[in-house]
């Protein structure tokens, strides 16, 4: 009768301990993107997405923020029409000199970044249900806009997943 | 207990009965010994030999014994050993024995899916419409307001067109088309 018993108690134990648990892959784990010139890092549970809007060259998103057809979790790498050697800080007050006129847009904050040791734009601003982070960067002469774009409620919690994909792109 | 010894080495007699009966012979000889020393004590002269008739006392009571022995304790050659139960009823047996294996199949099943590749979020196709850029809206409303006078008739027809995804604006026109008076 013990036997069963102690049978039984490793059969507790082993469903206790494999609760705790969790899918490392899809917390921990990054997958690489790998195209168009440019690469990098993002976070294992996300999937490249396709976007619409013009001078896009790379998007990732989260499925799990799919509302209505369209994730709300994204990452957007865009270039402005911007001809190679322009300077940077030209190309973003020119951007934002007319990008606020749509009053959908409230501007939250702006400032100087660095990524990967080179200086980088950064301007932060909302809609009424999301939040946007755009880094402009100077890649050898040419620019990359990485936008990245949450809910409101859950901007804060993305900031990993974005910084994750930040601070691993490169320009091939 | 010579004797006995040699039937207990044969295997005439079971271990149990060899104790018995040696521990009664000890008890005897210690016995015997014990009013040996007495009478030495008092001064007696103490036979070294045992009485003939004590002997064969001895040997008849042996002999009876023997007799006794074989005629009511059987020893059975192989004792039937007993089957351990172990107080768990088939049902019982059957039913850990599910459990068990129910563990085994849902953990492995478990296991199973999890290693899988996670195909489903990548297959969604998802569409960012989002931009970093302001995005130009052509859509425009021009308004033509063309007015017609026509003297002839005297009749005056206005026709207001509003039109959508015109990249150009026109302002308003007048068209007049003669004065004849008639």
């Amino acid at each position: 009768m013990k036997k069963y018993i102690v049978i039984i108690m490793l059969m507790l134990c082993s469903v206790v301990v494999s609760g705790c648990v969790t899918d490392n892959k899809q917390n921990n784990e990054t997958q690489t993107y790998s195209q168009n010139n440019i690469s990098f890092n993002y976070p294992g549970g996300w999937a490249t997405a396709n976007p619409t809007a013009p001078n896009s060259i790379a998007a990732v998103a989260d499925p799990n923020s799919v509302q209505s057809g369209s994730p709300t979790t994204v990452v957007l790498i865009q270039k402005p029409n911007a001809t190679v050697g322009s300077n940077l800080s030209a190309v973003y007050a020119s951007n934002y000199a007319t990008f606020f006129n749509n009053t959908e847009y409230q501007r939250v904050s702006e400032g100087n970044i660095t990524v990967n040791g080179t200086n980088a734009l950064e301007n932060v601003y909302t809609t009424n249900s999301k939040q946007y982070r755009a880094v402009w960067l100077d890649e050898n002469g040419t620019i990359y806009v990485i936008l990245c774009i949450a809910n409101q409620s859950d901007y804060k919690d993305q900031q990993a997943n974005f910084n994750l994909i930040i601070n691993s792109f490169k320009v091939q | 207990m010579k004797k006995l010894e040699t039937q207990f080495a044969e295997g005439k007699v079971s271990k149990r009965q060899y104790g018995l009966e040696k521990r009664v012979l000890e008890d005897k000889l210690s016995t015997i010994l014990a009013a040996d020393r007495i009478k030495k004590l008092q001064g007696k002269t103490v036979d070294e030999i045992p009485h003939e008739a004590e002997k064969q006392k001895e040997k008849e009571d042996t002999v009876e014994k023997e007799e006794l022995i074989k005629k009511y304790v059987t020893t059975p050659r192989s004792a039937p050993t007993p089957t351990k139960s172990s107080g768990m009823s088939k049902g019982k047996v059957s039913l850990i024995v599910f459990l068990v294996a129910a563990f085994f199949v849902g953990t492995g099943y478990g296991v199973y899916v999890m290693s899988m590749p996670s195909n489903n979020s990548s297959s969604i196709a998802m569409t960012v419409n989002d931009s970093a850029f302001p995005i130009l809206n052509n859509t425009t409303n021009t308004t033509t307001n063309t007015t017609i006078k026509t003297n002839k008739t005297s009749t005056t027809k206005t026709t207001n067109t509003t039109k959508k995804n015109s990249s150009t604006t026109s302002g308003s026109s007048t068209k007049s088309s003669g004065n004849n008076t008639g």
